[in-house]
């Protein structure tokens, strides 16, 4: 069967994440091979998820770096001899 | 659960293996900043709670028992950090405001359907787009903290969903409800911010 626009638009997620039958998962995708409006509501989802990603940046800075270093050291300096295993 | 490799390089770090450890730093460091950013207020902020993150991980490393992947462990105590030091207020929109619900007729089709925006953002381009992506960020921020946390996870960091069941220890249902909710209260947001203003009736 091929869902309305609210029942499509609330289970997109589902479907986006490869959920549903196939008979199901067909009736979606002939509703937004002929809906325009939930197309665009695709569409915009899908830029919204690549915009997203863009968030990601970033790298440790170097005196970062050096001060868990540091951390990391002086903590294994501070073990027990039992728990270094040997 | 946790696998040999992470096994191993529990060992080497017990062991003292500074070049192990700064490898470990060098991949995670910048998702712990990244994520503590979302809870806490400024950037200083993050970068400290990412720090007492990893203080907190070699304190707990002799004690770790496996139950679930170094990195699902290692995400947990940052989240658990950054969400006890958050000072960020709720500043969500009301509710209604980006709601879906009264966008559909009895019928359940668009009765106001979703608009155009007005900077062109495909999937291709739209991670480019400075504007988009500072859009978000700040839409991102306004999302209910549970919300905020599996979008965080799933679209900024990649994870799979069932890494992210496992870090917020959330069930797959659960972890599905909370994306769909979270993004489509990102796309309102940024449909009120971008939308072409509605063209005024031509007159007759």
């Amino acid at each position: 069967m091929v869902p309305g626009c609210r029942t499509l638009i609330t289970e997109l997620t589902a479907y986006e994440e490869g959920a549903g039958s196939g008979l199901r998962r067909a009736g979606v995708k002939l509703h937004l091979a002929v809906c325009g409006d939930c197309s665009r509501y695709l569409d915009q989802a899908r830029a919204l998820r690549a915009a997203l990603g863009a968030l990601a940046t970033g790298a440790v800075a170097p005196p970062i770096r050096d001060r868990l270093l540091e951390r990391f050291r002086a903590w294994h300096a501070a073990l027990p001899p039992g728990e270094t295993g040997g | 659960m946790s696998t040999s490799a992470d096994q191993a390089l529990i060992r080497s770090l017990l062991r003292g293996d500074e070049a192990a450890f700064a490898a470990l730093v060098d991949r995670l460091h910048p998702r712990l900043v990244r994520l503590s950013r979302r809870f806490v207020a400024s950037d200083a902020a993050a970068e400290d709670a990412a720090q007492d993150t990893w203080q907190a991980v070699l304190q707990g490393l002799s004690g770790f028992a496996g139950r679930c992947a170094l990195d699902t462990w290692i995400l947990q105590i940052a989240l658990n950090r950054a969400r006890s030091r958050g000072v960020r207020d709720a500043r969500a929109r009301p509710l209604d405001e980006l709601e879906l619900e009264g966008r559909f007729s009895w019928l359940g089709v668009w009765k106001d359907p979703p608009r155009r925006w007005r900077i062109e953002a495909s999937p291709e381009t739209a991670a480019a787009n400075r504007e988009l992506v500072a859009l978000l960020a700040e839409a991102l921020d306004a999302l209910p903290d549970q919300q905020r946390t599996v979008v965080v996870l799933r679209d900024v960091e990649l994870l799979s969903a069932a890494e992210v069941c496992a870090v917020l220890e959330l069930s797959e249902e659960n972890q599905r409800v909370l994306l769909h909710r979270g993004r489509a209260r990102l796309r309102s947001a940024l449909e009120l911010a971008l939308a072409d203003p509605v063209p005024a009736p031509v007159p007759a």
